[in-house]
């Protein structure tokens, strides 16, 4: 294990996956979507934290999302119970280019007062 | 190939085709320069020790300036102590531990030339588990071309690991690198510096050290070199704290024989995910040199019964750091999970040598293991496992198994205690290794863990009261597998669906939760970003046993999956299916970038080439 230049050194993965292992290659970088729903999961895991939400679409049809954050270890003062079943969520992000419900957080509020500003970490 | 001597095992119990990893480097090179280079850092150390006693005084000065008597009498007993204890001061800040050993001293002294003291550059400013010495061997022989023998590195790691080892108190919470599992190292240090470390290597690896304040400043200065990385003081001033040259732990140890003596008859207790518990017992005999012995164990597993013999070679470093190999008997099939498969032993011995415990590994990237705690055989009777481990509140009639060793050859319910709200009916069955006994639970009693007493034998935290399992935990919740190629066979992963209950918080993913134990439910995965469930093939499959295997074809993209349990008998309020997730990356054996190969190697990347570090 030598001579790890600086550029490779962000793409590495580390210790219990703690740095994100993947860039936005699969999400649509070009356009942020918003979104409203109800949280009925949140995985406080590496390399990435995810929360899924449901969220009602216009003609009253229960979608189910799920969002992408970095990994737990750069949300700083969250927990496992952040984000808890019932919370009603707004997100601001880039969806997955497959057409998945998947999207990446940019920004998260919570009505239970958990935020997430801005994007961090990858 | 370079990840291959890095991740083959320790030199404990070397297989034959070491040996030329070991004797591939065949010419000494003296480099004088380099010893002649750090007698001028220690003498600069020596001499910035001096500086800092005396700004320190400077300082005291400075702020006495309104008293100058108080000053002088400060400056007096200051000089005093200097003076009556200077040897003793100063010596206490850069004391070096001295290399009595012949082999170490002819085989380093070329480039670490010993001083009057019997201290050796570098070396006698360091301290390492077995694997820190070790890997600072290979380095040696792979950059310095220093030519050793594999009895020779053998002897070599076993002195430096005793001598200018780790105290068991220290090795204790790093326990999880030897053991090679995959753990969270957040909060250990502060970001600064797990940034640092952890992009290249776990902060273990460098924990695994204990050195000098100078020998932390020049390893970091190394790394910035090396690496080309950003000063980082941050890094140095933590890892002069945390883990210094001199500990109160290690002098006590230090001062003791250091010899363990483990010959005899040992209880052990195994988990193997997705197997559940395994009990039985190990017969330890003393091998042809002091500190190495041979073993013998027979595990029986709680749920079916399956027996599995092991034999193995272990040596033990420092008198607590077991470091062994063992197999199963008879071959192992080609099923990569085989219990019978050729397996790494790391195990910590508890100071007292009363009890060990770590992990029995193998596979490609030390997926599989048995997670063992041993115990020494006494005349009296020990309590190993209770089974079930949980019992709901409000249930009648349960059969409990009790297994151990030296039970009463009568027992009676009132020798069985597991506390309020428990009660034993009766004894179904009473064995010296084994009872049955049949119990109710009170409708109102208190959820959580709580203590089983066999008369004088308690188990702690034996058995879980619920009143009903509120979620579902796949474990392990963070994991890799890998596909194989031509060179690299396949990363597997095993997972296991915990069923908990919220704790007394009534919150559920708090740290009081109640682990209950294995539950039973289907598996399937979902790959991330899938629009429909065709990518599943291309990614693997997870077995009804919740096994994971790679797709055998390597389609040179990573993807990240959801593992998923599905409850079959435990429902959420809405009376769907509790579901757990557990989060899998399934990733590229081998990662080229600008032209470097790098594989992986447990959770990381590192570079595979040659290493002239």
């Amino acid at each position: 294990m030598r001579n790890l230049n600086n550029t490779l050194l962000a793409f590495l993965a580390t210790a219990a996956l703690a740095i994100g292992h993947h860039g936005l290659a699969a999400f649509d970088q070009t356009t942020k979507i918003n979104l409203k729903g109800t949280v009925t999961e949140f995985h406080f895991v590496n390399p990435h934290c995810v929360v899924e939400f449901e969220v009602k679409d216009a003609k009253g049809q229960v979608q189910k999302w799920q969002g992408e954050m970095t990994s737990p270890a750069h949300l700083k003062g969250w927990t496992a119970t952040s984000l808890e079943p019932g919370n009603v969520v707004t997100v601001t992000g880039y969806r997955a280019k497959s057409g998945a419900t998947y999207l990446w957080i940019l920004k998260l509020s919570s009505s239970n007062g958990t935020e997430l500003k801005s994007f961090t970490g990858d | 190939m370079i990840g291959k001597i890095h991740t083959d095992p320790l030199i404990v119990v070397p297989r034959p085709e070491l040996k030329s990893h070991w004797q591939k480097c065949c010419s000494t090179s003296p480099q004088d320069a380099v010893g002649k280079r750090w007698s001028r850092q220690n003498s600069k150390l020596r001499r910035e020790s001096e500086e800092a006693l005396l700004l320190a005084f400077a300082r005291d000065m400075g702020q006495t300036n309104g008293s100058m008597q108080a000053a002088i009498t400060r400056f007096q007993l200051i000089w005093a102590i200097i003076l009556a204890l200077p040897s003793f001061a100063l010596s206490q800040m850069n004391e070096g531990i001295p290399v009595t050993d012949q082999l170490v001293l002819a085989k380093c002294g070329t480039c670490h030339a010993a001083d009057e003291h019997g201290n050796m550059p570098r070396i006698s400013w360091a301290r390492s588990t077995p694997e820190g010495w070790e890997d600072a061997l290979k380095r040696m022989i792979r950059a310095s071309r220093v030519t050793l023998t594999p009895p020779e590195a053998r002897a070599i790691v076993n002195y430096l690991s005793g001598t200018h080892g780790l105290a068991p108190e220290e090795t204790k919470p790093l326990m999880y690198y030897a053991e090679r599992r995959i753990h969270d190292e957040a909060g250990m240090a502060s970001d600064g510096v797990l940034d640092t470390c952890t992009k290249c290597h776990s902060l273990a690896r460098a924990l695994s050290w204990r050195r000098s304040e100078g020998e932390w400043k020049q390893v970091v200065a190394e790394h910035e070199s090396r690496y080309r990385l950003k000063p980082n003081e941050e890094a140095v001033a933590f890892l002069q704290k945390a883990a210094p040259l001199h500990s109160p732990e290690w002098a006590a140890w230090n001062a003791k024989t250091k010899k363990a003596e483990l010959t005899g008859r040992w209880l052990v207790t195994a988990h193997v995910v997705g197997r559940g518990k395994f009990y039985g017992e190990m017969n330890v005999q003393p091998g042809s040199n002091d500190g190495e012995f041979f073993t013998r164990v027979v595990l029986k597993s709680v749920n079916d019964g399956a027996t599995v013999f092991r034999t193995g070679h272990v040596v033990v470093y420092a008198g607590y750091a077991w470091r062994g190999r063992s197999q199963g008997s008879g071959s192992a099939s080609a099923s990569p999970e085989d219990l019978a498969s050729e397996a790494r032993e790391t195990m910590w011995i508890s100071p007292d040598g009363s009890q060990a415990e770590g992990r029995w590994f193998w596979g490609q990237y030390q997926e599989f293991g048995f997670d063992v705690k041993m115990q020494r055989a006494s005349s009296g009777p020990a309590l190993l496992v209770v089974d079930p481990p949980a019992l709901k509140t409000g249930s009648q009639a349960n059969r409990i198994r009790l297994i151990g060793d030296h039970f009463p050859a009568e027992a009676t319910p009132t020798d069985l205690v597991a506390g309020p709200g428990v009660s034993v009916r009766r004894i179904i069955s009473s064995t010296p290794r084994e009872i049955v006994a049949e119990v109710d639970v009170a409708a109102d009693a208190t959820p959580g863990r709580r203590d089983v007493a066999l008369r004088t034998a308690t188990l702690q935290s034996a058995v879980a009261l619920y009143d009903r399992v509120d979620y579902v935990k796949v474990t392990p919740d963070s994991s890799m597998a890998a596909f194989g190629d031509q060179a690299y066979p396949r990363g597997f992963q095993q997972y296991e669906a915990i069923g908990y209950q919220r704790g007394a918080d009534g919150k559920l993913h708090t740290a009081d939760d109640v682990d209950l134990g294995p539950v039973d439910v289907n598996w399937s995965i979902e790959v991330f970003y899938e629009v429909d469930s065709s990518k599943r093939e291309l990614v693997g499959k997870v077995s009804p046993a919740g096994f994971f295997t790679p797709a055998s074809e390597n389609p040179n993209v990573n993807y990240d999956v959801w593992v998923v349990a599905t409850a079959k008998n435990n429902k959420n309020k809405d009376g769907n299916p509790l579901v757990g997730k557990g989060y899998l990356v399934v990733t590229i054996p081998t990662y080229t970038f600008n032209g470097r190969k790098y594989i992986r190697e447990l959770d990381r990347w590192i570079e595979d080439g040659s290493d002239t570090r």
